[in-house]
Formats: C-alpha cells, sequence, structure tokens
C-alpha cells in the first residue's frame, strides 16, 4: 500500500491531536477539509465535495472554502454544535523549503467565539467548567470575548439541583467537566435535557489544586474586591478554574491580558430561582422560542450601551437578597430618575461609549485594527465629561462608581497623536499613522505624496542650469528615473550627468541627487507600510498593558447605564422605588405585569393588590376560571418581587418587599 | 412526571424565606389524584415546621377553599367574574374569598369554541349534573354509614390497646393480642 503524501501525512498527524474538532487546513487562499471532516462540512455548509490525491490509490474527499469568508462558515458550524481547529500556513510559500509549516493557531469552540458577528453585543458568551468531586462541585465561568471571570463552589443539600440553577443562570454556550461528572451519566443526561449545551470533557489532571501559578498570574477576588485570604476553602473553585484555563489556553493558544481577574463570589449571594421559575417567568428569554420579545428584559432594557446591556441581562439573572445591597443601589436609581436633566446628560455620553470590554478583548487577541482604537479612543473622550457631570452626586454607590472612573488622559493622548481618525479597515496597508508622530513616517509619506512634485523639480531645475530645452525626466522599471537628453543638446550635457543608456536619437542619464530622490520615492511606501504596522502593534502592546484600568472604566460606564436604564424606565412607565427590608412581608398596592402591561393599550391592565406576611397570610389559595388571570397575578407577584430584588422600581404603587432567597 | 419533580423540587428547597408559585398542580392526572396531591401539597407548604413558605397557589380543585377554615394562615382569593345574561366577563380583580364557579362552558365560548359544541356542552353538563345529584345523595348515606362503623370499631381497638400492661406481656401474649385486634376490623 502506497505512503499518504508528505502533506497529507502531517494532516493526519494533526487529526489524531484534534480528534473532536473540524480541522480547516489552509491551502494557499482556501481551507480545505478532508475525509470524513469533508463529508460532513459538505453536508453541513452544502459544499461541493471533490478529491484530492494524498498518495493513496483512491483519493481523499475534500472540500474548502476561501479563506476570506472563512468566518461565516466557522459560525455556521459552531452554531451547528462543532469545534473548528483553524491550521494555518506559519511561513510564507514562497520562501519555504520543502512542505510549508503549518499548525493549529486556535480552536474555535461555542464558549470561545470572539469573532463579533457570531456574538450577540447584548448577551455574554459563557463558557463554564465544571469539576466534580464526590457530591460537591466547582464552577468557574468565562466570557472570553469581555475576559468576565467567575468562580465558586456548590458545597450543600441538594448541589445537583444547585448546579442547574448556576448553569440556568450564566446559560453557557460550553461546558467543559471532569471527568467525574463525565462519567456520571445520569448527570451529563439530566443536564443535556434540560439545556442545548455543548459539552466536552477535559483531562482530571488539570482539575489541579494549585493555586500558587494562578494566584501569580491572576488577581483572584471575593465580591467585595478584597483578595482571597484563604485559598483553602476554595479548593473546588480552584480545580475547576485550573481545569477552565487549560481548556483556554488548549484552544486559544496565546496569553489573553484581558482575563486577569477572577472573581469568586458565594452562590447563597444570589436570589435562587431554580429553572422552571426562570424558565416560567420569561427574565431574559420567551419560553417558547427563546426570543427576548416579550420577556421582562424586553421591558427594562433601556440602556445605550452594549456592555450596559449584558450587564443588565446578568442583574435580571441574579437578584440579590442583602437588604443593604440592594437599597444602595436603589438609592442610586432614585437620584438618576429625580435628576432628569442630570440623567439625560450622562446619557447622551453614555450613546457614544462603544463596547469598550469586547475592544480590549480584540486588543488582547491581537486582532484589533486601526478603526477600534479609533472606537476606544472616541469612547474614552467621553470619560472626563461623565466624571465632571457625575462630581455632585451624593447617593453612596454613584460615589463610588465616581471614584472608579479613570478618565484615561493619557491613553486618549497615544491614541490621539498617534492614529487618524479615518483609518483603514486593514492594518497591512498603511494609511495609519498620523502625522507629526513619527519622523521616519512623515519623511517616507512625503516621499510618496510629493515624490512626483520633485522630479517634476529636478526637470525644471535641470533645464535652467544646462539650458537643454527639451530635457526630461522619465521613468522605466529597468532603470528607473533618467533624464532624457535629444541627441541635438549633447554637447550641452554636463559632466555630473551619468549614462545610463543611448537610444537612437537620444542618450538617457542619471545624476546624484535624482538617484537619491528615486531611492526616496521608491521602497517608500513599502517601508512606510512596514513602519506604520510596527508603530501600530506597538501601540496597541501599550495600550493591552493598561488593559486593567480599561476594564475598571468599562465596568463603571456599564453600571452607569443599567442604573440610568432603571431611572428612565421608572419614570416612563410609572414605576415607584420598592421598599426593601427584612421584614418578611410582601405588601403590592396596585401591582401590574410589567410585559403584560406594556402589551397591553396604556391604562387598561388592571391593577391588583398582593398582602403576604410569616404568619396569618402565608398561603393564598386562588380560584376562579380558565383565563380570568390567575397565573398572571401570580406571575406578576414574582416578577415585582424578583424587579425590586434586582435594584429597580417595580410597577405598583407601593411596594414592600422583604428580600427573597 | 416533570411537573411532579419541580413540585418536588419545591418541597424540598423551600424556605420561610422563599416565595413560591404553584399553578394547578395535579392537573395533568385523573381528577382525584390530582385533588389529593394538591391539597396534600398546600397542607404541607402551610405548616410552619415543613416549610412555611410565602406561596400563591392556583387551583381549579373548588375542595381547596375549605383548607382556609382548617389552616392557620391560609387565605381564599378569587378573581371576580362578572355574568351577563349567557355570557361572563372577566373582571381581572383578585378579590377576597374562593369560587366554585369555574365557567368551563363560558370559557370554551369565548375561547372561539363553535356554538354548535358550546350548545351541546351545555345540555351534556345538564345531564351530568342530574345524575350526580342523585349519585351524590346515594353515596353520602352509605358513607357515613360506613365511617361509622369504622369509627366505632376504632374504638373498641383503642380500649382493647389500652387494657393491655405491655411490661407483663410475654411474644406469646403479644402476638395474641394482635390477633384480637386484627379481628375486630374483620
Amino acid at each position: 500500500m502506497a505512503e499518504y503524501s508528505p502533506m497529507m501525512q502531517h494532516y493526519l498527524e494533526l487529526k489524531e491531536k484534534y480528534k473532536d474538532c473540524l480541522i480547516f487546513y489552509r491551502l494557499g487562499d482556501f481551507y480545505e477539509m478532508f475525509f470524513d471532516d469533508a463529508v460532513t462540512a459538505s453536508r453541513e455548509l452544502e459544499l461541493t465535495l471533490t478529491g484530492r490525491d494524498c498518495g493513496q490509490e483512491e483519493r481523499a474527499p475534500m472540500c474548502g472554502v476561501p479563506y476570506h469568508s472563512a468566518e461565516t462558515y466557522i459560525s455556521r458550524l459552531i452554531a451547528k454544535g462543532y469545534k473548528v481547529a483553524i491550521c494555518e500556513q506559519l511561513e510564507d510559500p514562497k520562501k519555504a523549503v520543502g512542505i510549508v509549516k503549518r499548525d493549529v493557531i486556535r480552536v474555535v469552540t461555542p464558549g470561545t467565539v470572539v469573532e463579533s458577528n457570531m456574538l450577540d453585543e447584548k448577551k455574554n458568551n459563557y463558557i463554564m467548567s465544571i469539576f466534580k468531586k464526590g457530591i460537591f462541585f466547582g464552577i468557574a465561568i468565562c466570557d472570553i470575548s469581555t475576559g468576565d471571570f467567575y468562580a465558586s463552589e456548590i458545597k450543600e443539600n441538594n448541589n445537583f439541583v444547585k448546579l442547574l440553577d448556576e448553569i440556568a443562570r450564566f446559560s453557557p454556550a460550553e461546558i467543559v467537566v471532569n471527568s467525574m461528572l463525565y462519567d456520571s451519566t445520569e448527570e451529563i443526561s439530566k443536564i443535556k435535557e434540560r439545556f442545548d449545551i455543548f459539552i466536552s470533557k477535559q483531562r482530571e489532571e488539570a482539575f489541579t489544586e494549585n493555586y500558587d501559578t494562578l494566584s501569580d498570574n491572576y488577581t483572584l477576588v471575593k465580591e467585595d474586591g478584597k483578595p482571597i485570604e484563604n485559598y483553602n476553602n476554595q479548593l473546588f473553585a480552584i480545580s475547576a478554574i485550573n481545569g477552565l484555563i487549560e481548556y483556554l489556553n488548549q484552544t486559544q493558544k496565546i496569553k489573553l491580558e484581558h482575563i486577569n481577574t477572577i472573581h469568586f463570589y458565594a452562590i447563597s449571594r444570589y436570589m435562587s430561582l431554580d429553572i422552571s421559575a426562570r424558565r416560567n417567568l420569561e427574565i431574559t428569554e420567551k419560553m417558547r422560542d427563546k426570543s427576548k420579545k416579550g420577556t421582562l428584559l424586553w421591558v427594562l432594557d433601556k440602556t445605550s450601551t452594549a456592555m450596559g446591556g449584558r450587564l443588565l441581562r446578568r442583574w435580571l439573572n441574579d437578584p440579590l437578597i442583602d437588604v443593604n445591597e440592594i437599597n444602595r443601589r436603589l438609592n442610586a436609581v432614585k437620584e438618576l430618575k429625580d435628576n432628569i436633566i442630570f440623567r439625560g446628560d450622562v446619557i447622551e455620553k453614555l450613546k457614544k461609549v462603544y463596547d469598550i470590554e469586547r475592544l480590549i478583548g480584540k486588543i488582547s487577541y491581537g486582532n484589533a485594527n486601526a478603526r477600534d482604537m479609533i472606537s476606544l479612543k472616541n469612547s474614552i473622550k467621553q470619560l472626563p465629561d461623565l466624571k465632571l457631570l457625575l462630581k455632585p452626586v451624593k447617593s453612596e454607590f454613584l460615589i463610588e462608581l465616581y471614584d472608579h472612573l479613570d478618565e484615561l488622559n493619557d491613553l486618549y493622548n497615544l491614541i490621539e497623536t498617534a492614529i487618524v481618525d479615518d483609518p483603514p479597515m486593514t492594518i497591512k496597508e498603511g494609511g495609519i499613522i498620523k502625522l507629526g508622530y513619527n519622523e521616519d513616517v512623515d519623511r517616507y509619506k512625503k516621499a510618496t505624496t510629493e515624490g512626483k512634485q520633485w522630479i517634476i523639480n529636478i526637470e525644471t531645475e535641470e533645464k535652467e542650469k544646462t539650458g537643454i530645452k527639451n530635457l526630461k525626466v522619465g521613468y522605466t522599471k529597468v532603470f528607473g528615473y533618467y533624464l532624457e537628453v535629444t541627441r541635438s543638446y549633447l554637447n550641452l550635457v554636463p559632466d555630473r550627468y551619468i549614462r545610463k543608456q543611448t537610444l537612437t536619437n537620444c542618450e538617457r542619464y542619471i545624476t546624484e541627487e535624482l538617484k537619491k530622490v528615486e531611492d526616496e520615492i521608491i521602497g517608500a511606501e513599502e517601508k512606510v507600510i512596514a513602519l506604520e504596522y510596527d508603530l501600530f502593534t506597538e501601540l496597541r502592546k501599550k495600550i493591552s498593558n493598561e488593559i486593567e484600568r480599561i476594564q475598571l472604566s468599562a465596568t463603571v460606564i456599564s453600571t452607569l447605564d443599567v442604573l440610568c436604564s432603571f431611572a428612565t424606565i421608572a419614570e416612563e412607565l410609572n414605576y415607584v422605588m420598592p421598599i426593601v427590608d427584612n421584614s418578611g412581608e410582601i405588601d403590592i398596592q396596585a401591582g401590574r405585569h410589567p410585559v403584560i402591561e406594556k402589551m397591553l393599550p396604556s391604562g387598561s391592565f388592571v391593577q391588583n393588590d398582593t398582602f403576604l406576611n410569616k404568619d396569618a397570610d402565608r398561603l393564598s389559595i386562588i380560584t376562579g376560571p380558565n383565563m380570568a388571570g390567575k397565573s398572571t397575578y401570580m406571575r406578576q407577584v414574582a416578577l415585582i418581587t424578583l424587579m425590586a430584588q434586582v435594584r429597580k422600581f417595580c410597577p405598583c404603587k407601593l411596594c414592600k418587599d422583604w428580600s427573597c432567597r | 412526571m416533570v411537573e411532579m419533580m419541580e413540585v418536588a423540587t419545591i418541597l424540598k428547597e423551600a424556605t420561610s424565606n422563599s416565595l413560591v408559585i404553584l399553578d394547578e398542580i395535579g392537573r395533568g392526572t385523573s381528577t382525584y389524584d390530582g385533588l389529593s396531591i394538591a391539597w396534600a401539597v398546600a397542607e404541607y407548604i402551610a405548616n410552619k415546621e415543613n416549610c412555611g413558605a410565602k406561596t400563591l397557589f392556583a387551583t381549579h380543585y373548588h375542595e381547596l377553599i375549605e383548607l382556609e377554615d382548617k389552616l392557620e394562615g391560609i387565605k381564599n382569593y378569587s378573581i371576580a367574574v362578572k355574568e351577563k345574561g349567557e355570557d361572563i366577563i372577566f373582571l381581572r380583580k383578585i378579590i377576597r374569598g374562593g369560587t366554585d364557579e369555574s365557567y368551563g362552558i363560558h370559557v370554551a365560548k369565548l375561547a372561539g369554541v363553535p356554538s354548535k359544541v358550546v350548545a351541546r356542552a351545555n345540555e351534556i353538563l345538564k345531564t351530568l349534573e342530574r345524575k350526580i345529584t342523585i349519585r351524590d345523595k346515594e353515596n353520602k348515606k352509605e358513607l357515613t354509614g360506613q365511617l361509622d362503623m369504622y369509627n366505632y370499631k376504632l374504638a373498641e381497638i383503642a380500649h382493647e390497646l389500652d387494657k393491655v400492661d405491655i411490661n407483663g406481656l410475654t411474644p406469646i401474649d403479644a402476638l395474641n393480642a394482635l390477633v384480637k385486634i386484627k379481628e375486630k376490623l374483620k
């Protein structure tokens, strides 16, 4: 039997390493797939299946996509639940000796997508790792497009149910598990039954309890932002984090600067909402089609930025239970609600802020282009104004936001002086760097734009100096620029002219000066492109060193955005500020169902009171015909309670809500 | 099954700090099974020692209305409906007190079920109601009789048990006492 061709051998070696992925193998301008991958991909993507000689008697099945449109095809495969390994050419094929060096540079999985066209801008794309040990679980959750990273552990009663609740809360696109969980078929099938989710197993050794390396590379903090004191109490969480980080390293293959802080949280901090409650209340997605319209989120989302949109979704998914924390935020909303002009000014600024979190994700990945930098600059530009606006705030929570808002003036200046206002999409064609930022760039640029004029100047000067009236400057690819003199004027040619070429009725010369100008002009374009590229990546690196500062300001922006959104909604829809305490009473007067109210003509929703307490009014038995509104009424009470604890105003006249756990 | 799994989770997890919402539990099974489950769940939740969670419990088992008088912490509510000749109007207002009217056929009419079917349903309902009243009367007699007999037997057994001196009882005596009790139940 014949051997496989060398390239095919390499392919098969790779395939062995990435068994669970479809490999996009770069060949020139195409990504090709072979063998079973090709059969699968041609079926899923409706591509034509062809063949390629592979050294065997039979040709290898093959199909491919052009490199420039690969992203769309990859996103379709990811959506269908495949993992895609991208294998690139690592050297210039023109310079390669033998077969071109290729390797997998990234594995794209549902939980590790960063391309903005594959992501919903107002929704986090989480990947979650679950470490099971005995009856306990450690969990770690990351959105690699924004750098958000959380971890917790579940070690109480009924842990598996709590785990399901946490999965529902984050609704990750992908789950990575250790073998103990993977082999627990009953639990795995329960997860699969409830969530449409991609589950992969990571080797057990990855889930180590080693926290030294972890704390060297990442900042590990508690909910209040303070460092963790005792890692030994968090070993399940740490194992889950280590497992996730190894998975990210394997798939992303680069160190991601924007993932730098890991937030440990206690699941008891948030209201526990079981999966069916979450689904039935239609908080962020409809039960039927998972769409946003008709959900609580749909009513409440008045955010101005994508970051705020994501944070709002997060807040709705994890209502707080600490009365103080809730009230701190409620007071902030009140201040924003009461100061209409102030709020309007803040929103005006927020609207000009781009998705900073995902921009820095791109910067950290090294695929941010100059336009992304301009978006970042224009966003940062709003910060000093925002800081000024926030100065007079009175509520504790807003004052904290004010204190945390870094204006990032240095970064603004850096981008402002370096990058032109309207740069091209690609960073490999120049046109990025502003005049005055770098002397060499300026000189090369002058050469390319003014080169023609220089040549014309030389022509006129030489005419005057020599008196050769029909002297002209020409250009050929072989000789470059030259001075052409007809036979009749040969006697006027000075000694400094160096003869290059003799034609039938003229001679062509060059001069020292012409040669110098030529050197400047020719190659200037190439040089400036290379230099601009270097300067740009250098700048990107500089910004990337400041990522943590930018992230802090981004958090302030998104929080402010959500609070403003709440305040606007409260005003527009006539919501009141709930009184949240530990009394154990729910007292809602003239309550309305936030979503249904919005779908009905204004004012037509019938308001209802609710009173429940710890004693005589614990259980209400509600009877009445079908369609009379029993379910609506009950959901309304649940939603109002939830909204109060999401730190939000409520659709009612008086709402007293004890903190529901 | 899924519904019962959800109920199971709620009963296991809910505490006095929870807000529980139960919408027509027991709907998916036979009437008596469903009613019994709903009843037992309401009793369980209302008991402070088990759970005592704040609860909204919507049901079409009107029998549960009785619980208000039987257990502490329970209040009945209903959604107001106005009858207007053949039709009903939903007022969407929650009011104190239970209702045993289900207006099932009215609702069917409102929902757009063809008038022929609605008319026929009304006919069937009337026949059924007649039959049930008759049967109920008969059943009641029988049932009370049975219950009385049963209570009498229980009293006798209690008396028997009371007489037993456990300290002076040999295993054989104990067995004999059991046989006696069993016989009384026949």
